[in-house]
């Protein structure tokens, strides 16, 4: 695989439409697992074209740096969830209530069953459901993208201090809502 | 103890569940369309001429005739609207929902009311290491209180360079009025008074940065492996090393709250609250006698009393309502318990009037902008920033994306007679279905992402594709949350109703 940069692949394909499809080759899989893990097969593999898509027609319109594509990509992406949040939503809360089904889950149960990771799934899964759409998209992008705090920002066209901010509250939520111990993850500056 | 990283990391991985099954179809669906668009714009290039599609003036002026311009002169409206960053398509200069930015003057487009800031408390660092601890509170537009904790120096909030962080300069680096450090921004009520809790039992001395990790178990062997580089080289830095680390607890408890008692490694100390929003802060040694369970824990709290961090608060009072009693470190395992006993003293929940779709229908106007050329402002990097046709002199401020564009942009404005606001946390939405001949199906195109004020007029610039002639039929919806900002679930009255409100319906003919 070539070792230029995004950004250069990006800026050569404004007059090289083809080089385009480099970058395409490089992120389609990450991009399509981040909205398949969202929206399911059928939204996240049209939301998936449609990012492509609207990051060709848009290209020459990024200003970001060096390292901020593969962001401006998942931007873009988070842009096109969060017309269909409401579809994530039922999306967890199905996956919730399947889940909950095959595992005997229930929520009544004691606490320190809570704490066994995997029986926190469906728990975690109303609970980021429950999340505000602004506040889901934050943690999401941290967690299953791996966006440092720069990067979101960079993606969501906001300052690296209301990521800050939007992830503290995502987390002390989502720990509130499991009401069990929870670490949060180290800051990604 | 649980990582909320590998907790949802294993989540992601079990919606994982069959994805190298669809992956491969799904990149051919999107090379194909990809492919279409990168050889129609080759093409186009190679021909020299305009792309045959609707961005030619012919292909619109049929549409022109048809009745779907709008009366006024959009491009004098959006050039007049482009004037800020935080553009809300309002008229008016109105910040992000979440008010920050990177302009250090209070006044300036952050949206911070000057009037407003107050520096509620300082206390002094446990270890006397240092400059003194202290919470500033101010109001920011949309209805929404920020706190700013970390180290005092001169009624300023910030961060002290030390314990291995800035370097170990010595200095003091302030925060600015975006960097709420341990604090963060939370709606007000119906009475402007702001509610949260907050506390970490790991925070860095120094003031700076997020609270330590602490995994007294080694870390969780499922997290990526650059996160798990990250957590190593952040516990090994000096800020996280156990005594430099402190137990900071803070948050606004209201009009009516009028002390705190806390549990020390001695006993219990009490605090007075301060300010109309009854301020506390708390800072004290890491000490397993003072925050029990939660030692070792990142953070705990919520927005309401009766999410006050277990262990640490052991009572708080009120004027004219009856104390609320926490339960004690040793009670029990949890870092969150709801506390039965305690309410929201002083809190009047946010009037939400009841949406329906007769009190946010509005006409609908969708006006097509073919052009040769289309500009952007210079400073655009909201992905809602109006472009304007500029096939002449580019106007001030702006600059020519380069040519070819191979969409038609079409404005799309309403009137916005719900607002959106930090408390209702709601959006508009743009959506349009594609003609039947290219494939049908919708897609969401854009969403508002600003404040907007109750009967400003909102515009907003969406692509079709061009190359597919045929009506698209479009509409506006209006979605509000399922409650205030970000704090659905927690126990708040919930406004309205769950669901999508239609504004009204366009469409839009491509000949």
């Amino acid at each position: 695989m070539s070792s230029e940069s995004d950004a250069s692949v990006l800026r050569r394909s404004i007059d090289q439409p083809d080089c385009f499809a480099l970058l395409f080759d490089r992120h389609f899989t990450e991009v399509f697992r981040y909205l398949r893990r969202r929206l399911g097969d059928e939204l996240a593999a049209d939301l998936a074209a449609e990012t492509f898509l609207q990051a060709f027609r848009s290209r020459r319109r990024f200003t970001g740096g060096e390292e901020a594509v593969l962001a401006w990509l998942y931007g873009i992406a988070t842009n096109l969830v969060r017309m269909n949040h409401r579809t994530e939503e039922r999306r967890l809360r199905a996956y919730a209530r399947a889940a909950a089904a095959l595992s005997g889950y229930d929520p009544a149960h004691a606490v320190e069953d809570r704490l066994d990771a995997e029986a926190l799934g469906p728990a975690l899964a109303v609970a980021l459901a429950s999340l505000s759409p602004a506040l889901r998209e934050v943690l999401v992008l941290h967690a299953w993208a791996e966006l440092s705090h720069d990067e979101i920002a960079e993606a969501l066209g906001c300052s690296s201090a209301a990521v800050r901010a939007r992830l503290s509250r995502a987390r002390r939520r989502l720990a509130a809502e499991l009401a069990v111990p929870i670490t949060t993850e180290a800051q990604e500056q | 103890m649980n990582d909320l990283n590998e907790l949802l990391g294993r989540l992601g991985a079990t919606l994982d569940e069959g994805v190298n099954a669809v992956a491969p179809r799904a990149a051919d669906q999107a090379r194909a369309v990809l492919n279409g668009a990168i050889h129609a714009e080759a093409r186009n290039a190679s021909g020299g001429r305009r792309p045959p599609g609707p961005s030619g003036r012919g292909r619109w002026s049929g549409l022109l005739a048809i009745g779907l311009t709008i009366a006024v002169t959009l491009l004098v409206l959006v050039v007049a609207l482009r004037t800020g960053e935080h553009r809300a398509s309002s008229g008016a200069s109105l910040p992000t929902v979440l008010p920050f930015g990177s302009s250090l003057n209070p006044s300036g487009p952050t949206g911070v009311i000057p009037s407003s800031v107050r520096l509620e408390s300082v206390v002094s660092d446990p270890e006397g290491s240092g400059p003194a601890w202290g919470l500033k509170t101010y109001r920011v537009e949309g209805d929404m209180t920020c706190f700013q904790v970390g180290r005092e120096q001169s009624g300023r909030i910030g961060a002290v360079g030390a314990y291995g962080s800035f370097g170990d300069d010595g200095r003091f680096h302030p925060f600015t009025f975006s960097d709420v450090g341990f604090g963060t921004c939370v709606p007000n009520d119906a009475h402007q008074h702001a509610f949260d809790n907050v506390a970490y039992a790991n925070a860095p001395a120094s003031a700076s940065g997020e609270p330590c990790p602490t995994f007294p178990n080694g870390l969780p062997p499922h997290l990526p492996a650059r996160v798990k580089a990250q957590l190593a080289s952040q516990r090994q830095a000096a800020d996280c090393e156990p005594r430099n680390q402190r137990l900071v607890a803070f948050g606004l408890l209201g009009p009516d709250a009028t002390s705190v008692t806390y549990r020390t490694a001695h006993g219990t100390a009490t605090t007075g609250t301060h300010g109309p929003d009854g301020a506390y802060l708390i800072v004290e040694p890491v000490n397993q006698a003072i925050c029990g369970t939660q030692c070792g824990y990142a953070s705990g709290g919520g927005p309401t009393a009766m999410r006050l961090p277990v262990g640490l608060i052991a009572k708080i009072t009120y004027r004219d309502a009856a104390t609320c009693y926490g339960p004690p470190p040793t009670q029990s395992r949890l870092t969150l318990q709801r506390f039965t006993n305690c309410r929201d003293v002083g809190y009047v929940a946010p009037q939400h009037p009841n949406v329906t779709e007769a009190n946010v229908a509005s006409p609908v106007q969708a006006q097509p902008m073919p052009a040769r050329h289309y500009c952007i402002h210079k400073g655009a990097s909201q992905p809602d920033v109006l472009r304007i046709p500029c096939d002449g002199p580019v106007p001030k401020g702006y600059y020519r994306i380069a040519e070819g564009a191979p969409e038609l942009m079409v404005y799309i404005s309403w009137i916005a007679r719900q607002p959106v606001t930090n408390v209702n946390d709601s959006t508009y939405s743009i959506q349009v279905t594609n003609p039947s001949r290219c494939g049908g199906g919708g897609q969401g195109l854009s969403s508002t992402q600003s404040l907007i004020r109750a009967g400003a007029r909102i515009t907003r610039d969406i692509e079709v594709p061009g190359q597919c002639p045929g009506t698209y039929q479009g509409m506006v919806l209006y979605e509000p949350s399922l409650g205030p900002a970000g704090q659905e679930g927690s126990g708040l009255p919930e406004p309205g109703s769950e669901g999508t409100y239609l504004v009204g319906r366009f469409s839009i003919v491509v000949r």
